[in-house]
């Protein structure tokens, strides 16, 4: 369902970009927001794995419409939600689904807190699939259930309207920067109404502010001040959720 | 869907009404008219080939869809008659050029008609017609 920032982004472009076709807008939005998550790895999901012994080879399913970007984390939690216990996995809520609750479970486990997980090493084999496989490094030999960090992107197929369907809360924070990168895209198309060089160099430095920004914030789990603040050095290469794209 | 379209039959009453040619006994046939509107959407296609795409666009992408929207050639057989034989503009094959640049496809067609008339005062009008066509899809200024 087209989402009420998604159709006020379809507007705003519109207007900035007279003549610019709806369809043509949609498709430019659709490569915008690729570019976006693509460069900021701003939409992460946390995925159960559920280890086994016999193989090191496991097809990540996100069970949503996105394309997995990137591994940024592979932790086994030091208590562990039981193996097999839930065949839907607890989320926080948002939409779509990103984190972890530490609800249900033995509250001392902390599944969501990073800094009580243990660092497991793991690669991605074809990111940019749907459902990837993972590679882990080290089998435990035993069976158990590891949490993976990843990084999301949109896909086809798109809904009904030709909108995609990005987390509420990026839409909700950089909209504006997002519609400057559709008018960074539209403007460098060759002989329409609404070409112009100097509109998209100066809605490609916006768009491009728009994304080191993100990419600080979430860098930083958005804590105030944090573009001067940082964590001590010994912290900093695994220091798991909190500098969660630093590792 | 975001978007409405004209008939061909639209688009020939509008071209006669513009080309004060209106009344029948009709002083350019309908087929010639409907070669100008296939010609148009060659152009038009030629210079924003986004305008066939738009809707493609607005729905769901197909896999393997490598279709890029291009109209089929149409013929008198598009054109929707009533019973008197006046046109009837609300039936007839749509013709998939979005609404906001229809007016450019009507000064093509009466540009390409104009040509026809070999005098030196219509190959001018011709031409500032098709101009007019062509500023009106690349620039937001034409009227």
């Amino acid at each position: 369902m087209t989402t009420t920032n998604m159709a006020r982004l379809n507007d705003m472009v519109r207007m900035t970009c007279g003549g610019a076709l709806d369809g043509v807008v949609r498709m430019e939005m659709f490569n915008t927001l690729k570019e976006w998550f693509q460069r900021t790895d701003s939409w992460l999901l946390e995925v159960p794995i559920y280890i086994q012994s016999n193989t090191n080879d496991y097809q990540v399913n996100t069970g949503q419409n996105v394309v997995v970007n990137r591994l940024m984390g592979l932790d086994r939690p030091s208590s562990p939600p039981p193996s097999g216990e839930f065949l839907v996995p607890p989320y926080l809520p948002m939409c779509p689904p990103q984190y972890l609750t530490t609800l249900g479970a033995n509250v001392d486990s902390e599944v969501q807190d990073p800094l009580t997980r243990t660092q497991r090493v793991g690669v991605l084999l074809n990111a940019g699939a749907k459902c990837p496989i993972l590679r882990i490094r080290d089998n435990p030999s035993a069976d158990e259930v590891w949490i993976a960090t990843l990084c999301l992107n949109i896909c086809d197929p798109v809904d009904s309207a030709g909108f995609t369907s990005p987390p509420d809360w990026v839409m909700e924070k950089y909209l504006n920067y997002l519609a400057n990168g559709v008018n960074m895209r539209l403007m460098l198309q060759p002989g329409k109404p609404y070409s112009s060089l100097p509109g998209a160099q100066y809605h490609g430095r916006m768009f491009n502010q728009g994304i080191g920004l993100c990419r600080t914030e979430v860098r930083r789990m958005f804590t105030y001040g944090s573009q001067r603040w940082n964590f001590p050095g010994g912290w900093n290469s695994w220091a798991g959720l909190f500098a969660i794209g630093a590792r | 869907m975001a978007q409405t379209y004209r008939t061909v039959t639209a688009y020939l009453a509008i071209a006669r009404l513009n080309l004060q040619d209106a009344v029948s006994p009709y002083r350019y046939p309908d087929a010639n008219l409907v070669l100008a509107l296939n010609i148009g959407l060659g152009e038009m296609g030629r210079i924003r080939p986004d305008m066939y795409l738009d809707l493609k666009y607005q729905r769901p992408l197909r896999k393997g869809d490598i279709d890029d929207g291009f109209p089929p050639t149409y013929s008198t057989a598009d054109i929707a008659l009533n019973s008197d034989g006046t046109y009837d503009p609300a039936k007839g094959t749509l013709v998939p050029i979005p609404v906001k640049y229809a007016s450019a496809m009507d000064w093509f067609i009466n540009g390409w008609m104009q040509f026809l008339d070999v005098t030196d005062t219509q190959d001018q009008r011709a031409q500032g017609f098709l101009g007019k066509f062509q500023s009106h899809l690349t620039t937001l200024s034409a009227a």
